[in-house]
């Protein structure tokens, strides 16, 4: 099974703080580390292919320092890693970012399965999955929670909806995005960051790729960030005093005032 | 493809760039403030800087297509209704509508959700568009994708803007990678720019810390999904009437995704991504022993039930409780936080604009900056009293 693990770096966003005078986002000495949905995307290729053969390609787009990120991916287990570096990626939104790595599978030749985290904890669209397998022309299924089944063209997995949960059959290639619950992720061996030590990092640029150079980066993102600013965060809250009871009543009075709605037992 | 650059012979090295930079990518070398890959050419910097010493180059814009018309709302429907946010996002349609003049547009798939669009109309829609084919009465994160974009490359519509449940934000990014347009995910604002026609889309970004104003300028639909909860529906006037339209879509004759089973939820644990009330626990309501008080509560509510990481890491409530950074992201109306710190990553799963109500024994918990109304208290004998001030209440009704 030849299975591809798109992985991101992320801003350590524990850290994430704000400077209270200028009101922007303190970002010095902040740490960068893998998109922590990614990690269980890459735990389950490795675990898949512990059961059923084949490799597990892992694959970033980023600067040059995202390699740290592969070099990791290849001391748990993976046996191929790629860096998808060019300034021409630079300021890609989803769409841009779903062609290139489009592009970048294609070029790997056949692929039975592309695993993704749910979602980047920076940006939160949890967008660039589906693009790209819209972009690849095969289904998907997002918030998956546990791959139950694979047969030669098929698995079958569940995954998380709003009602609860549904299990589907779907037939590969196929992409899925990952959330926690579908695994815990092996650490990196000693031996393992040895191996990657020794293992290279292919390192592919925009003219290695078939791919029209209007379609990535910033000139190949339709969408573009006009503004920004800092959400007012602070609130002063109302303190609820008195006995147990009156506290509760006081609680069932809010409920009922923001819901409009009567709070019955 | 873009550039920037900083005018040595312009920059003084006040470093007031900086902080301006979303990214980190600026730093000083020397004196002069030096713009390193990280950079994604969003500009931020440009007017941070007084001196005008840094210069960005954009790639030329493709002109957009003129004759897009419309403000389209896909409707979900699922177990015999709509779900409610396509009524919230009828709303806001009627609203962007009022500045822009376009008509509002529902899009509804399926032989079953075909025979009540009528609702529809009655919560704003000027024009209901329907496909009454029952192969797309079962959700389908293919077929859906593949119908919608269809429909949206034969009648264009400027604006298309989906429920962010867990199915639009699954069929969303099909449909614009599909379209080759943009998709703004989880919008809390939407306005449209009187000078340009523009649809300014506003979303968190940073888990949160930093919200982003986000255009779409040369590629049409501007496509956007917001959460639950967000946006405010009309009152449902039954009277209202307005066009309906058949529309043929063409699907493959082969099924890539099947679906096999669906186990829902129980009421206990009520779909958290579109409850009205939520409440959370975290790791101060001391033991898992004390779950039983919050699920009867939830229950006695109508509500969800929400974790903190804490509480999930410590197997006391399965994943699919756990709201934050790694978790879910919820939109309720009210959120009633039990035991719940208020750590930064917890706080970025909940929509902007959310009721919080917290009861924590620390009164230093960060919770309390963002809370709207406190309780310094530990979290059990305020929920026992909540949970029986709730029983009292039907009685005396009974009774009366």
């Amino acid at each position: 099974m030849e299975i591809v693990v798109c992985i991101k770096q992320v801003p350590a966003t524990t850290r994430v703080q704000l400077d209270p005078r200028t009101r922007t986002i303190i970002r010095e000495g902040v740490e960068l580390m893998l998109n922590p949905f990614d990690a269980y995307a890459l735990e389950e290729a490795l675990r898949l292919r512990e059961a059923h053969g084949g490799t597990v390609t892992v694959m970033t787009m980023g600067i040059p320092s995202a390699a740290i990120l592969l070099r990791e991916a290849l001391a748990m287990g993976a046996d191929q890693a790629i860096l998808l570096t060019d300034r021409r990626f630079a300021g890609a939104d989803t769409l841009a970012t779903a062609t290139t790595l489009a592009a970048a599978i294609h070029k790997l030749g056949t692929v039975d399965l592309i695993l993704c985290g749910r979602q980047a904890i920076d940006g939160d669209t949890a967008q660039v999955g589906p693009e790209l397998a819209e972009k690849l022309g095969i289904p998907h299924a997002t918030a998956v929670t546990k791959i139950e089944e694979v047969n030669t063209g098929m698995l079958t997995c569940q995954k998380m909806i709003d009602e609860g949960y549904a299990r589907l059959k779907v037939q590969l290639p196929a992409l899925l995005t990952v959330v926690k619950e579908i695994n815990t992720p092996r650490f990196p061996t000693l031996a393992g960051f040895r191996r990657a030590q020794k293992s290279d990092i292919l390192i592919w640029k925009a003219d290695d790729l078939e791919v029209d150079l209007g379609h990535i980066g910033l000139e190949g993102s339709p969408t573009q960030v006009i503004a920004t600013f800092v959400p007012e965060h602070h609130k002063t809250s109302h303190l609820l005093e008195g006995t147990l009871p009156e506290i509760a009543q006081q609680i069932l009075a809010s409920l009922q005032k923001q819901t409009g709605r009567e709070m019955h037992g | 493809m873009a550039e920037i650059q900083v005018l040595p012979e312009k920059c003084i090295g006040c470093r007031k760039c900086l902080p301006a930079c979303p990214y980190g990518a600026i730093s000083m070398q020397g004196r002069i403030a030096v713009i390193s890959e990280a950079c994604v050419f969003c500009g931020a910097c440009v007017p941070a800087c007084r001196y005008e010493a840094i210069e960005l180059r954009l790639p030329q814009a493709i002109q957009p297509n003129s004759q897009a018309r419309g403000i389209w709302v896909f409707a979900e429907f699922f177990a015999g209704q709509f779900k409610q946010v396509t009524f919230e996002l009828l709303g806001e349609a009627r609203r962007l509508a009022a500045s822009s003049g376009e008509p509002v547009c529902a899009i509804v798939l399926g032989e079953r959700a075909a025979q009540v669009y009528q609702q529809l109309w009655a919560y704003g829609a000027d024009a209901v568009l329907v496909v009454p084919l029952a192969e797309l009465d079962q959700r389908d994160e293919l077929l859906y994708p593949l119908a919608l974009a269809q429909l949206a490359q034969a009648y264009q519509p400027s604006i298309f803007l989906i429920g962010g449940t867990a199915f639009g934000r699954s069929i969303a990014p099909r449909i614009a990678s599909r379209l080759e347009t943009g998709l703004t995910a989880d919008c809390t604002r939407l306005e449209i720019d009187t000078q340009s026609g523009l649809l300014h889309q506003t979303r968190p970004a940073f888990g949160g810390n930093l919200m982003a104003t986000i255009l779409c300028r040369n590629r049409r639909p501007q496509m956007a999904t917001v959460r639950p909860h967000v946006m405010q529906p009309l009152v449902p006037d039954f009277s209202r009437r307005g066009s309906l339209t058949l529309a043929e879509v063409h699907l493959p004759g082969n099924h890539l995704i099947q679906q096999l089973a669906l186990s829902l939820t129980t009421s206990e644990t009520l779909s958290l991504e579109s409850a009205e009330v939520v409440i959370g626990v975290g790791r101060g309501i001391g033991s898992p022993r004390a779950l039983p008080l919050f699920q009867n509560m939830a229950q006695a509510l109508n509500a969800g039930l929400a974790a903190s990481r804490a509480v999930v890491d410590l197997g006391w409530l399965p994943y699919a409780h756990q709201v934050g950074q790694t978790g879910i992201t919820i939109s309720p109306k009210v959120y009633l936080a039990f035991g719940i710190s208020g750590a930064v990553q917890h706080l970025a799963g909940l929509a902007e604009g959310t009721y919080i109500i917290a009861v924590n024994k620390d009164p230093h918990a960060p919770i309390f900056q963002v809370a709207d109304e406190r309780v310094v208290a530990d979290c059990i004998p305020v929920a026992e009293a909540l949970l029986s001030e709730l029983k009292r209440k039907p009685k005396v009704e009974r009774i009366a």
